[in-house]
């Protein structure tokens, strides 16, 4: 099983090469969805999902995130709005899951696209000991880096890396740390594709 | 004019109170209990954490912890296997806590820490 992401990796690597070289050299050829830079405005749709690992106080918080957004690309950046959501355990077993909302930006650079993405959600910790849930709001960056495997026919197909910091509001104050907001940091690596419309 | 005033008075109320006793019961003296009860689940099977003994009162105003396990006790008797935990008799020593501290006259939480630390 912990060889799927490795194999889908592989294959999208693999994939984009293959498009990536198959790629005209002359510039002008290049169909405009398929452009790093689009020298119009598209409307865009992109999806991604990748393994997750966090720590909240000093307990890790690991699982899978997924995450949809539907924005524009134009020769200005990248912008879109977007959920996501983590499934995943903290330490100790307890089920945890994070839903965001967030507006995302992103620049492009030859095949490589940064960018970052504030959002707002809600995470939610299981207890052993009652029904009762840890529930807290959060606010948080992302940053975002990523490169282009492939980019064929409006659809790019990219891997990333995306670090992140959330400032979980916990108004509880055990004494010792006076904690009335608890970081959530971390990272995720995922697989994205994006669809640019042919507008 | 007026019902619709009363109307928008009580969705606004609604949905603050709904804001605010949704999103801000993280704590971390409650999540390490909770891990250590996960823990002590698995080690000691007469020890049963009560629906409050992982719950703090107090809030924002609250100086001390007030869970069955103490944080720093969480850490270290996470750190520990289920034998070791057996043979220092935290799991006997537990038991004896939670019957003090949910007898209706019983001392507070914290002379209890200090009677019997659980940790080394």
């Amino acid at each position: 099983m912990r060889l799927i992401p490795w194999a889908l990796a592989a294959l999208a690597l693999f994939a984009g090469r293959r498009a990536l070289a198959s790629e005209p050299t002359d510039a002008a050829e290049v169909v405009e969805q398929d452009l790093a830079t689009p020298t119009r405005t598209h409307l865009s749709v992109r999806a991604s999902a990748g393994g997750s690992a966090r720590a909240i106080y000093d307990s890790y918080v690991v699982g899978g995130e997924g995450d949809v957004g539907v924005g524009f690309d134009s020769r200005f950046g990248s912008y879109a709005l977007v959920a996501a959501f983590f499934g995943g355990v903290v330490e100790g077993g307890f089920t945890a899951i994070h839903g965001t909302m967030g507006i995302d930006a992103g620049w492009p650079v030859g095949d490589f696209r940064f960018g970052f993405r504030a959002r707002v959600g809600y995470l939610d910790v299981d207890r052993i000991t009652t029904e009762r849930q840890f529930g807290a709001y959060s606010l948080g960056l992302v940053g975002r880096a990523s490169y282009d495997v492939s980019r064929q026919n409006g659809v790019a197909v990219a891997i990333g890396l995306e670090p992140s910091a959330d400032v979980v509001a916990a108004l509880g104050n055990d004494g010792s740390s006076a904690d009335g907001a608890a970081p959530l940091l971390g990272g995720r690596g995922f697989i994205e594709v994006r669809w640019r419309r042919d507008d | 004019m007026n019902a619709r005033r009363s109307l928008s008075a009580l969705v606004v109320t609604a949905a603050t109170l709904l804001f605010f006793s949704l999103g801000f019961d993280l704590d971390r003296g409650e999540l390490k209990c909770e891990q250590a009860a996960a823990h002590l689940a698995e080690c000691c099977p007469d020890l049963v954490f009560g629906r409050a003994s992982c719950i703090q009162e107090g809030g924002c105003s609250r100086q001390e912890d007030g869970t069955l396990v103490a944080s720093d006790e969480s850490d270290c008797l996470r750190a520990e296997a289920c034998d070791e935990l057996v043979a220092r008799g935290v799991c006997e020593r537990l038991v004896n806590r939670q019957e003090e501290w949910e007898r209706a006259d019983g001392p507070p939480i914290q002379a209890l820490y200090e009677e019997d630390w659980l940790c080394d």
